[in-house]
């Protein structure tokens, strides 16, 4: 909690506080007031989203207030609270507000409203800028508890609550991960009576979708992933047997993986190959499987060039090409993106990977891709995106706010909590009530800034993706 | 090009290896046919394979590529490989479907595998033979084409700039003088004297044109209404390459807003795609023997305000759509 805070408002003179606080006693009021006056109105039972997320809130009032008391008792010293700081960060960080200790300790029975409304202030927090960009959930225990969760598999649950850790990753392995959990499901399916197998599969897997759409918002690569399976489901006929049609799924699905996934990384690091030559500096940004892929084929067939590895903030991201680098005896320069414009006068070639590919060109990438893009341009360096086939979208993005997807914990990042552990902690609470913060994971970059797009197709530029994508659609249906 | 030469030196030699049978016939043609040296390449190559004495399909595209890199050797321009590369697609297209299918009717009608197999195979060579005139007349006739195509952009009154020497930009000029349009052309000289070909020819069918050094594109640029220009290959994104001096020329004119088009035959698009100047491959970029004097220069597609080819005025980005199409 602010220290600086706490001790201001003792020093101030007692009525000015207690004024203060009966302002704020009454404007809750009002505000708990409206509050049920509005749930009054719809009558409308709540979902158990909401009962949950209020029976938490509840909870950490609770918290709040017991924590609230053991400050009243004790006196307040500037070297009891950093432990208190760690543990209120620990147990209510979301609900916790700034002035919690004074309204809890000026009156406690307005804890509720007030807990309430501070629920309310999290949930507009989050509506009132971008509310249609999805973030994963923070909670996953509301999404095990919905009733259809008997009929998902527990490898994709699995899969499902490390992807919702960020235990996997990236477009690529999330892909092959959701198709592993699939081939399992699969093999583990069987049609309850009186149904039919392409029908009720397709059910269960949509539940499974909406499963890990929860977890994480799908990314792309998973969404395409997600068409063929569905495309191959509807090929089931009802005269196919059980056992017969749940092969051809798995075959289908291990076709994928090897022909979309493995031979296509093989294929794009072979042209790329072509365009590497030594005594490169190779830039890229983050850390991308297929771009690890490229460069460590590079490596094997003896050319000899630098990389400089971009990383950014809240979180690094690129710990992983680091390692990856520095274990194969790379020369590394790692910079963080502030960095770019400066060393991007001694790089050769910028290479990225992409999330996606859209119809009009434009790519989808790490959030900073097109800033790395856009520098690579004004230093006349030639900017190469490595995209698989299956990752191109249909979808046509201007702007990175019409589709996107938002991180919800940026204070648990590591770079941030370094920081808070010196000064930033008071301003972080305060950026907890005053400020939003929209955490983005991607971009999206203008063809104008790409010079050549890798894919196992070829090396294309970007005005040729709309033709893939025709391509892939006459294949796919 | 010192063909007359070069077709000396090489009739000397002696050989059955179908590539260096394939040269001679290649400095042949060029030295017969000045026109047509975009086209000459496919015409040797035709008239190479048409007395193949191949017994099977694999010998018979053993032979080819021979012939192919034989000619890179030779002519290492980028329309070769282009030209090859479309060439050996149009011709066996539908080879393999031919293959399977009529060897698998022919030896059911005659029980004997190995009559059926020659039959077959003369069968195969017949429809390459087919296949092959075919695209040498579209080869030829498509300069025609482009040359029509180009009729509406050379405007009545007009001043031109031309970019050094090119059949088909010649055609077109022609082409338009023949329908009594008036119009001015400022020749660029270019390296190997390239560009006084094109003025002599230019002033031998009585048309207004002046030779102007390079470095005075600057000057001329702001008189001209449009700048013309041939293209030795169209790369992937719609870019062109083409002889040195081409980068800077189409560089002036979109600094001075003026239209750049680029006349070529869609057969020249290949699927090739270079990063920057560096990136094109050295037997491209250097004649034999002059090393570190690059010939050609690679015009990046934002510089192109149109290509007009047989097909059609097409933007920069039509390129890749149609090399889709045609390879993938």
């Amino acid at each position: 909690m602010s220290a600086v805070e706490t001790n201001a408002t003792q020093t101030q003179p007692k009525t000015k506080e207690q004024l203060k606080a009966e302002r704020r006693a009454q404007f809750e009021a009002q505000r708990a007031q409206q509050l049920n006056d509005k749930s009054t109105e719809k009558s409308k039972p709540m979902t158990k989203s909401e009962r949950r997320a209020l029976q938490e809130a509840q909870r950490a009032a609770k918290k709040e207030k017991t924590l609230s008391e053991a400050n009243a008792v004790k006196p307040l010293s500037s070297k009891s609270m950093p432990t208190e700081k760690s543990d209120i960060k620990q147990d209510c960080k979301k609900e916790i507000s700034d002035n919690s200790i004074n309204d809890a300790k000026s009156n406690t029975p307005l804890v509720d409203a007030k807990s309430r409304s501070a629920l309310e202030n999290k949930q507009s927090k989050k509506l009132k800028i971008f509310p249609h960009i999805p973030s994963r959930e923070e909670n996953i225990n509301i999404c095990l508890r919905s009733p259809d969760v008997n009929r998902i598999h527990p490898l994709v649950i699995q899969v499902g609550l490390r992807m919702n850790k960020a235990l996997i990753t990236e477009s690529t392995p999330r892909c092959v991960a959701m198709l592993t959990a699939f081939k399992s499901l699969i093999k583990d399916y069987e049609t309850p009576p009186q149904k039919e197998l392409s029908r009720d599969l397709k059910e269960v897997l949509d539940k499974c979708k909406e499963f890990l759409d929860k977890c994480r918002p799908l990314s792309i690569s998973m969404c395409n992933a997600m068409k063929m399976l569905k495309m191959h489901l509807t090929k089931i006929t009802p005269q196919v047997s059980d056992k017969q049609a749940k092969e051809n799924l798995i075959s289908a699905i291990n076709e994928f993986i090897h022909q979309e996934i493995e031979l296509a990384l093989d294929a794009m690091s072979d042209y790329v190959l072509e365009k590497i030559n030594s005594e490169d500096v190779i830039l890229t940004f983050g850390s991308s499987h297929s771009v690890r892929h490229i460069l460590k084929k590079a490596l094997d067939s003896g050319k000899k060039f630098r990389v400089i590895v971009v990383d950014s903030r809240p979180k690094p991201h690129a710990e992983d090409m680091l390692q990856f680098l520095v274990k194969n005896n790379v020369q590394v320069t790692y910079v963080l993106i502030n960095a770019a414009a400066y060393v991007m006068k001694e790089v050769t070639k910028v290479l990225l990977g992409a999330h996606s590919i859209l119809a009009n060109g434009y790519v989808m990438a790490k959030l900073g891709s097109s800033q790395i893009a856009l520098v690579a341009q004004a230093y006349n360096v030639p900017v190469l995106v490595c995209c698989e086939g299956y990752k191109f979208s249909e979808k046509v993005l201007t702007d990175s706010f019409v589709y996107n997807e938002a991180e919800p914990d940026m204070f648990e990042s590591r770079c941030f909590n370094e920081i808070s552990n010196n000064k930033m902690d008071s301003l972080s609470i305060k950026m907890n009530s005053k400020l939003n913060i929209l955490n983005l994971i991607y971009d999206v970059t203008p063809p104008d800034f790409v010079s050549m797009v890798v894919t196992e197709k070829g090396i294309i530029p970007c005005n040729s993706v709309p033709a893939v994508i025709r391509r892939n659609v006459t294949k796919f249906q | 090009m010192n063909a007359a030469k070069a077709y000396e030196e090489f009739g000397n030699e002696k050989g059955s290896f179908p590539g260096l049978a394939a040269v001679k016939t290649l400095i042949k043609f060029i030295v017969e046919d000045k026109c047509m040296a975009s086209v000459a390449p496919i015409k040797c190559v035709f008239n190479i394979f048409s007395n193949f004495t191949a017994t099977t399909l694999s010998e018979f595209f053993k032979n080819l590529n021979a012939i192919e890199e034989e000619l890179k050797n030779y002519e290492p321009l980028m329309q070769v490989d282009s030209y090859m590369a479309i060439f050996k697609l149009f011709v066996t297209l539908h080879l393999s479907e031919y293959d399977v299918c009529t060897f698998h009717i022919l030896s059911f009608l005659f029980h004997s595998s190995c009559f059926s197999f020659q039959r077959q195979m003369e069968k195969a060579k017949e429809v390459l033979k087919m296949r092959g005139n075919l695209f040498l007349d579209q080869a030829i006739n498509c300069k025609a084409k482009t040359a029509k195509i180009g009729q509406p952009f050379i405007s009545d009154g007009s001043e031109i700039l031309v970019n050094s020497w090119s059949s088909i930009v010649f055609e077109t000029l022609l082409e338009a003088k023949n329908k009594n349009k008036r119009f001015t052309v400022y020749v660029t000289e270019s390296h190997d004297s390239r560009g006084k070909k094109m003025w002599n020819q230019l002033r031998h069918q009585n048309i207004d044109c002046t030779s102007i050094s390079d470095s005075a594109i600057g000057y001329y640029m702001e008189k001209v209404d449009v700048v013309l220009s041939g293209a030795e290959g169209v790369v992937e994104n719609g870019g062109i390459i083409n002889t040195i001096g081409t980068y800077p020329l189409a560089l002036c004119a979109k600094a001075m807003n003026k239209p750049f088009y680029v006349l070529v035959e869609s057969f020249k698009f290949t699927r090739f795609y270079p990063l920057n100047q560096r990136d094109i491959p050295d037997r491209f970029k250097f004649k034999k023997g002059t090393a570190q004097r690059p010939v050609i220069d690679y015009t990046p597609p934002a510089l192109i305000t149109l290509l007009l080819t047989n097909l059609g005025a097409l933007t920069t980005a039509a390129v890749s759509d149609v090399l889709m199409q045609l390879y993938l």
